[in-house]
């Protein structure tokens, strides 16, 4: 017994199967209509087509990733995520590094801290390891673009109560690092994609008008400090002891300095946005989930015209997955828009799509899940003339997801 | 001598033929089975007090095994974990405040419970672990199996209030009372209508 004490009390867990994990995605996609973002294009999916009606067939790795949960105590672990993802400008890069502060509770209010590289409590969708997905192959528009330009280096505390059923969680969050967000949403628009943005990684830009050629770089890095401001986040979360509801409400600012500039050419855009969420089930075997995000990002200085970069953004989106056995169907349809408050300098960033996808995923056993799922996206920008494409557009994908877990 | 072994034996055949079995059958207002609902009945009795079940309280596949537990008061439970992976156990509930730091590989602790009452268990590492321990003074408890049924065997004749404890039981304290009348013998039948909130989402919500 003394020795089992003295095992249990030693505490510190680094390196033991139930702290490393591994996730591989071994994806086949077929994708008609533009050129995928990836290239620099204005497409709103990962795996685009040639610009015609043809289905373009891809196949790879979409994700090969390490996660790493040391202990170093009982209320103190740790997050890491090392991932391989293509198409990003490092194969390998940094994807989360965290710890976490979780002491035992000792009564109905329960306290959690988070200090690290991690994303914001805004997404109903990604709640697997390495920041996956429950139910789709592809996050929604929101979440798509939280996985791009919306990850902070900061701390953060949470409290909760337990109201004898009803509970409710307070989140509050001090950040850095997240400067250049709003970068992509302005000058690309909305996606709907599962690539995470990488520590030191960037993402390459579509065409931009000859004024915004000069003032930005091709590339937009995720995580940059570059006002030496500190950004906020505060969450309310609510859910119900009565009836299967949580309600959550997340206001997100990164007070950047919109006048701030470091090679290469990496500005600090001022955005901010609210998030509102809600999940409910209905009986034991669906489930609805919904979002709405709510923003504006500001870049640059003011001219007579208005701001270099002045938009509004939104999207939202409602998803019912069906358990069917022990596999699952999940229907999403996606709104987005971006309204552009300056149109100064040759650019109309203004922008509005919508989307449908159906998912079906089946898990094999343990370790292995399948997923096909099917995304259908419409869209207008005129801003796509620079890439000289026609403003509206439309795409559908087609992708099948054998991702193994352990 | 023989005096009181007469006595105890003249005693205790009637009080034997004065006793019969309670058979609680919960459903919801639809008519659906309530599973693990603990039904206790508070009667008379002499000794201490001991359930034909094991007082064990499992870790295993993420889950605590069984979803509830029903021990006499001053029972040691065991807490195995027969995962790989490390649970940390804990209960802040008034009949019994305790924390288990258990690694995997089939690490086994016992905790004393010496308070009537109900103890709610989660794992501080999986939020979604949830289970209860109902610490019962009384030996007529029984929980209800996947037809809602519970069988209380011998139960003295009488008049004897019952409870009816579901963690999910939409009622005050979770739990419902009622009255039932044990005749000297056979059985007797209640049925129970007790409506359930949804199962609560135990993860974290920050």
């Amino acid at each position: 017994m003394a020795g089992v004490a003295t095992r249990a009390d030693s505490q510190v867990l680094l390196f033991s199967p139930e702290t490393l994990h591994g996730v591989v995605d071994v994806r086949l996609a077929g994708a008609d209509g533009e050129r995928s973002f990836t290239g620099g294009g204005f497409g709103k999916t990962i795996y685009g087509g040639d610009g015609s009606a043809s289905l373009q067939g891809h196949a790879n790795v979409a994700l090969a990733a390490l996660e790493w949960t040391p202990s170093i105590n009982w209320d103190w672990n740790a997050v890491v995520d090392v991932a391989y993802q293509p198409g990003q400008e490092h194969d390998v890069d940094l994807l989360q590094a965290y710890a976490v502060f979780k002491p035992t509770p000792r009564s109905a209010t329960r306290f959690q801290a988070r200090f690290g590289y991690f994303y914001p409590p805004v997404s109903l969708e990604n709640d697997r390891r390495v920041w996956g997905l429950t139910d789709t192959i592809t996050p929604s528009a929101i979440n798509s673009w939280i996985g791009e330009e919306v990850k902070v280096v900061g701390a953060e505390a949470s409290v909760s109560h337990d109201f004898g059923g009803d509970k409710v969680a307070a989140t509050g969050a001090l950040f850095g690092y997240d400067d250049t967000s709003g970068t992509l949403l302005s000058y690309r628009g909305w996606a709907l994609d599962d690539r995470q943005s990488q520590l030191t990684g960037s993402f390459p830009l579509p065409p931009r008008s000859p004024f915004f050629d000069q003032i930005q770089s091709d590339d937009t890095y995720s995580a940059v400090e570059i006002d030496h401001r500190l950004g906020y986040y505060a969450k309310l979360a609510w859910s119900s002891g009565e009836a299967p509801i949580t309600l959550e409400a997340l206001r997100y600012d990164n007070r950047g300095d919109r006048t701030s500039i470091v090679a290469p050419r990496q500005w600090a855009w001022a955005t901010s946005f609210t998030d509102l969420g809600a999940t409910a089930k209905i009986g034991e075997h669906t489930r609805l989930k919904a979002q709405a995000l709510s923003g504006r990002t500001q870049m640059g200085f003011e001219t007579p015209a208005g701001l270099w970069v002045d938009v509004n953004f939104r999207s939202a989106y409602l998803s019912a997955t069906q358990d069917v056995g022990a596999n699952s169907l999940t229907l999403r349809a996606d709104m987005f828009d971006v309204k552009d408050r300056s149109l100064a300098f040759g650019d109309d960033k203004n922008e509005h799509g919508w989307a449908l996808t159906g998912a079906w995923r089946r898990p094999l056993n343990k370790y292995l899940d399948w997923r096909l799922e099917t995304l259908w996206v419409e869209s207008a920008r005129l801003e796509r003339v620079l890439a000289g494409e026609a403003p509206r557009q439309a795409q559908t994908t087609l992708q099948s997801s054998l991702r193994a877990t352990f | 001598m023989k005096q009181i072994v007469a006595l105890a034996v003249a005693l205790a055949i009637p009080l034997h033929a004065l006793a019969g079995d309670v058979v609680v059958d919960v459903r919801t207002s639809q008519g659906k089975p309530v599973e693990s609902a603990v039904v206790t009945i508070a009667a008379p009795h002499a000794g201490p007090i001991r359930f034909p079940w094991a007082y064990r309280m499992a870790q295993q596949n993420m889950q605590f095994d069984p979803f509830v537990l029903i021990v006499p008061v001053g029972a040691d439970v065991s807490f195995p974990n027969l995962d790989s992976v490390r649970h940390h156990v804990y209960s802040f509930s008034a009949a019994k405040t305790f924390e288990l730091k258990l690694y995997g590989r089939d690490e086994t602790r016992v905790v004393h419970f010496d308070k009537p009452g109900v103890v709610d268990l989660g794992c501080n590492i999986h939020d979604s672990m949830i289970a209860y321990i109902d610490v019962v003074d009384t030996p007529y408890a029984a929980q209800t199996n996947a037809a809602g049924e519970a069988v209380i065997h011998s139960v003295p004749a009488g008049e004897h209030a019952v409870r009816v404890w579901h963690p999910y039981l939409k009622a005050p304290g979770n739990a419902l009372t009622l009255n039932v009348g044990v005749r000297g013998e056979g059985q007797v039948r209640q049925a129970v209508v007790a409506d359930l909130r949804a199962q609560p989402d135990r993860r974290m919500m920050y």
